[in-house]
């Protein structure tokens, strides 16, 4: 459809009055004119009226536009959406947190016409605001629930929704899929069994989503994975397979903000993410696309989550606490990476507005900095997170389904992969934060001491290594795959994934409509001192080669013996699950090597478990804790898979005394009984 | 993310923890020392496949739900549910017709699963090792919920 629109009307106005720690030296612009149509000449317009919504019109500049295929230009705040359009971005005077990263790709995808017409997104939040002003053109009730009165916990919920499919009306911001049809409900406020499961498309309302937006988790905790008492949430998962006619929804969860965690947690500047994203059990469903964050020059954000569960990386942006924009430096610290844009959206339009001070911007705070008030109500705000990091995906990924509705929940998250940019390379060999290392750099296992400046690799984890790099950097595998505990595949790219999108439809033998193959775990070994396994025990039918009794092996890497897999088949995902009793699960880590020879760390030692506080038992027992890696996607799954247990001192401060001793409060001997028992599976493709 | 007074979960617990005394502040994920939960004496205990569950006394829980806690020492919370997935389509009969019987059973039918809740915890203990004999090719657990995720 045609439409002669015109592009909204800025005032050219005053330079940047204030513009707090944004250090960079260059004089910051003033507000972009916009107008629609990239390649439209156009010229400076005045000032004027409200104008209708959907039409805009100025006797001076009429400038013919098409609706159907315009980009982000059309919105007033597009020059601050980077995730969009990081070449033109306002963000690009800022050279000290802005450069040499990217966006997603979605100005052709627009250009296009693919802006995720007839595909339902679900935000499943604490809520949004649906008469805002960007949200309600898309807003559908008929796809949306609400379980409380209570509406004051709209905001991250919104901005979330604003992310995905703002609209682009010529107001406010543009979302990665402006047309798509917008749901909500606020389960995170409202959590109870019930709601999960008809959130999760047991209900007629949420069972319509072709794309489910899951900006929240837990991953504080170690629960059991397919246990009898792990409650709802997997057999919820993976029933969202059933939707779509069979093709299955789309589930986008964030990763996590835990890599940098406040000092309680214990791991403040351990150089490696402080909480796994696997222990979220939801996370290990392979039909969950995790996604990470990155910022706006090129790499992690520093909250970003890590872990092999990753599937791919948004984008999130970085603390954005500072300037009039987000683009500011933090006041005191000495690195760029902890300063910089976040991800602009929407904010409840009936929330008010925050008092400028401590790390709120001048944006956030609604006040003028560029000429024309452009946030005076707070309607709009900029948030980070992964919880920004996920709509964008869920976004990409309505882009795809508007371009081919026939998409499986598995082709999807293959096209998600196939167009994933591998970014950042050798980052786990720089000093990314200050006063820290590189994540490879070695920590023995002994002392719990980094050794500074000596870096390793997946070499370097073998049976009876003393020491083990923290960070493994991006691996090739057997099948040709790229894949990062930090970014997963990547960062999808828009024009690649909707081409792909379109292949698909031309060629549906490229479609993979089958499920993948779940099986039972099965036992690989079992180690105790005087507590051999039951008769009830799963570990029972070990034979006698996998039995392993004395102390329990700290301080060094262990193999914990070969793990034969008789089927030809091909890696979709592996997973390791640990049952333990006496041990310390603070000390413990996990690699795993392929048959291919390909190294994943599934866990790692001195994470946030070793100061998570309790009982004497929370530090000591395991209870089926679930881990999982996309490291070895695509490899055959036939041979022999080496599973070893990197054990560090639980009696032993860190470098930086941010580990109280995992233990410490309970020492353990080595001549404490204790029981530790490994099993794994190959989920197949 | 982080920088939105808002959503301060610290404001939240600090909230909590004004409202009344600790043992009604409890909610899921909170987890417990040994010292706390010595104060109720012994403690109903189940074995559920390879995990042992604690009861918390009704006094302290309040409603209908029913408080727990795993070995770690993490306060879980029940509505004494079973969840019952990937089961034949008589699954609410075989539910109806097994002992002990539901007080309420809800198929939702898009995704093929239901939830049948139980007068106490301890019912719903019992219905769940009776139903995976009865339904011995679907999934059978409690409904419970050990975590209380937070927007990230």
């Amino acid at each position: 459809m045609q439409k002669n629109c015109f592009g909204p009307l800025i005032v050219m106005a005053a330079l940047l009055t204030a513009c707090d720690g944004a250090g960079s030296g260059l004089d910051a612009p003033a507000a972009h004119p916009l107008a629609c149509g990239a390649n439209s000449g156009v010229r400076l317009m005045s000032a004027s009226a409200d104008i209708p919504s959907g039409y805009y019109a100025d006797e001076m500049d009429l400038l013919p536009c098409d609706a159907d295929t315009d980009t982000g230009e059309t919105e007033p705040l597009y020059t601050y959406q980077w995730a969009l359009n990081y070449k033109d971005s306002y963000f690009n005077y800022f050279p000290e947190t802005f450069g040499g990263g990217m966006d997603l790709n979605v100005e052709p995808v627009h250009r296009q016409g693919f802006k995720g017409q007839g595909v339902n997104v679900l935000v499943v939040d604490e809520g949004v605001d649906a008469l805002h002003e960007d949200i309600q053109p898309n807003f559908k009730a008929e796809l949306s629930w609400t379980y409380s009165r209570n509406t004051s916990r709209k905001s991250h919920g919104t901005g979330v929704a604003g992310i995905i499919a703002a609209a682009q009306n010529g107001k406010g911001v543009m979302g990665i899929a402006p047309r798509a049809n917008l749901g909500a409900v606020d389960y995170v406020a409202n959590q109870e069994d019930r709601n999960y499961i008809e959130t999760h498309g047991g209900a007629p309302w949420s069972s319509e989503a072709h794309i489910f937006n899951a900006s929240f988790g837990d991953a504080k905790l170690m629960l059991p994975y397919e246990s009898e008492d792990s409650g709802v949430d997997t057999p919820s998962i993976r029933a969202i397979k059933r939707l779509r006619d069979g093709k299955g929804a789309i589930y986008v969860k964030s990763a996590g903000n835990e890599y940098a965690k406040d000092s309680e947690e214990g791991c403040e500047t351990s150089g490696f993410s402080c909480v796994n994203p696997a222990n979220d059990i939801v996370k290990l469903e392979p039909n969950v696309i995790v996604a990470a964050a990155l910022n706006a020059k090129g790499s992690a954000s520093y909250y970003s989550s890590a872990g092999s569960v990753l599937w791919v990386t948004g984008m999130g942006g970085e603390s954005g606490g500072y300037g009039a924009y987000g683009e500011g430096l933090h006041p005191w610290w000495e690195t760029s990476m902890l300063g910089g844009p976040t991800i602009f959206t929407t904010d409840k339009s009936d929330g008010g507005c925050f008092l400028p001070f401590l790390d709120y911007t001048h944006f956030n705070a609604g006040q003028t900095v560029r000429g024309e008030p452009e946030n005076p109500n707070c309607a709009y705000r900029h948030m980070n997170g992964t919880s920004a990091a996920a709509p964008t995906i869920s976004g990409v990924a309505a882009l795809m389904l508007s371009a081919n509705p026939d998409l499986t929940w598995r082709d999807v998250r293959d096209i998600l992969r196939l167009s994933a940019r591998k970014v950042d390379e050798g980052y786990e060999r720089v000093v990314r934060r200050a006063d820290s290392h590189p994540s490879a750099t070695m920590m023995d296992l002994r002392t719990n001491q980094l050794l500074h400046g000596v870096l390793g690799g997946a070499s370097d984890i073998f049976d009876g290594a003393t020491s083990f790099p923290l960070e493994l950097g991006w691996q090739k595998n057997a099948a040709g795959n790229d894949y990062s505990n930090w970014y997963g595949f990547g960062v999808p790219d828009a024009e690649k994934a909707v081409a792909l999108a379109l292949a698909y439809r031309e060629n549906p033998a490229l479609s993979r409509a089958e499920d993948v193959q779940i099986p039972d775990f099965r036992p690989v070994a079992y180690w105790h001192k005087d507590r051999p396994p039951t008769a009830e025990s799963v570990f029972a039918t070990l034979d006698e080669t996998r039995l392993r009794s004395g102390p329990f092996p700290y301080r060094q890497v262990t193999s914990v013996g070969k793990f034969t897999w008789n089927t030809a088949q091909t890696v979709d995902q592996f997973q390791v699950r640990l049952s333990g009793a006496n041990v310390c699960r603070g000390s413990l880590g996990i690699a795993v090597r392929s048959p291919s020879g390909t190294t994943s760390l599934l866990k790692q030692p001195n994470d946030h478990f070793t100061s998570l506080g309790g009982t004497k038992t929370s530090f000591r027992t395991i209870p089926r804790y679930g881990l999982g890696s996309y490291a070895f996607y695509g490899e055959p799954a036939q041979g022999d898979w080496e599973i070893f247990v990197i054990a560090a001192n639980p009696d032993a401060t860190n470098a930086e005394n941010t580990l109280t001793r995992p233990c410490s409060s309970w020492s353990l001997f080595s001549g404490d009984s204790f029981l530790m028992g490994f099993e794994a599976r190959v989920i197949a493709q | 993310m982080k920088n939105k007074l808002r959503h301060s979960p610290r404001l939240l617990g600090l909230a909590l923890a004004l409202a009344g005394p600790v043992c009604q502040a409890m909610s899921p994920g909170d987890m417990l020392a040994e010292e706390e939960i010595a104060r109720w004496g012994e403690l109903r205990t189940y074995d559920i496949g390879s995990s042992r569950i604690r009861e918390i006394p009704a006094q302290y829980s309040g409603g209908h739900d029913t408080l727990l806690l795993n070995e770690q020492g993490v306060v879980g919370i029940s509505q004494n549910g079973i969840v019952v997935s990937e089961a034949p389509d008589n699954v609410q009969s075989v539910i109806q017709q097994t002992l002990p019987q539901p007080m309420s059973i809800e198929h939702f039918a898009p995704t093929g699963i239901t939830l049948a809740k139980y007068a106490s915890f301890a019912q719903a203990v019992e219905a769940l090792r009776a139903l995976k004999i009865a339904l011995p090719g679907a999934r059978v657990g409690l409904a419970v919920q050990f975590g209380r995720p937070v927007p990230q």
